[in-house]
């Protein structure tokens, strides 16, 4: 039998959580969806990261679809009995959509240590624009 | 830089806890940790996981959106006197660390064989 004891009284790391929130400007109401994405831009590209532990490389599919980019996967639960479930099993999916034109044929994505990094270089009309929305 | 020693925001990692017949499995999610910053300990009945994500940095890249960090994951389990401590085994891939704890099986109800004693007259 394994307890985990410490999920009794486990009010500091939601304390920090909500801390996190409030005061930082740059996470929004969807921090709770799966997988966690964070989007960066560089002068020359968009940089998309994911985080999608447990998922191997061909378990991940990425797509760029018009402005909208895609990562879809699935995450299987193991057998056996539960004692404990924390971690979001099943299919996801997350919608980018980007304002910025990228140039779908020079798009890269890696997998590392349960980071899925996407760069998408901007077109060279969108280098000086920069808008990005995010949704499901 | 030396990036062992930033100090980073701790993370509570998610973890599944199953029963197998033969023993327990933990899983956790530990995205963005490196094999060399995960560190698992048994310290009497604690089984303790720590492991550092520290995520690329690169010059230049301006956040627009984001919903993870960096992160110094830890996280702690009492393990009874059922699972052979002696046998845990771990297993890190695509950041996610799978913990198999098998049951002891000292525990288990055994047969004593009983001789007889009546040849000996």
């Amino acid at each position: 039998m394994v307890i985990d004891v410490r999920a009794w009284n486990d009010m500091q790391a939601l304390d920090q959580l909500l801390d996190a929130l409030w005061h930082n400007p740059n996470v929004r109401q969807r921090a709770f969806a799966f997988p966690p994405v964070n989007v960066e831009e560089t002068d020359t590209a968009l940089v998309v990261t994911a985080a999608v532990p447990g998922v191997a490389p061909g378990d991940v599919e990425v797509t760029l679809e018009d402005k909208s980019l895609i990562i879809r996967g699935e995450r299987q639960a193991e057998p056996g009995r539960y004692f404990r479930q924390e971690r979001p099993v099943g299919p996801f999916q997350r919608v980018i959509t980007m304002e910025t034109a990228v140039d779908g044929d020079g798009v890269h994505a890696s997998l590392r240590h349960g980071i899925l990094t996407i760069t998408l270089p901007k077109t060279h009309a969108a280098t000086q624009r920069r808008i990005l929305v995010e949704g499901e | 830089m030396d990036t062992a020693r930033i100090s980073l925001p701790q993370g509570r990692p998610a973890a599944d806890i199953i029963e197998l017949s033969d023993g327990f499995v933990i899983v956790l999610d530990l995205p963005g940790v490196s094999r060399e910053s995960l560190s698992v300990e048994l310290r009497g009945t604690e089984l303790v996981v720590r492991g550092r994500a520290l995520l690329a940095r690169e010059p230049g890249r301006k956040p627009l959106h984001l919903e993870f960090g960096d992160a110094e994951f830890v996280r702690s389990f009492t393990v009874a006197h059922t699972v052979d401590r002696e046998h845990i085994r771990a297993t890190f891939r695509h950041g996610q660390l799978e913990l198999f704890l098998p049951k002891s099986t000292h525990g288990q109800p055994r047969t004593i064989p009983v001789a007889s004693a009546d040849t000996q007259s």
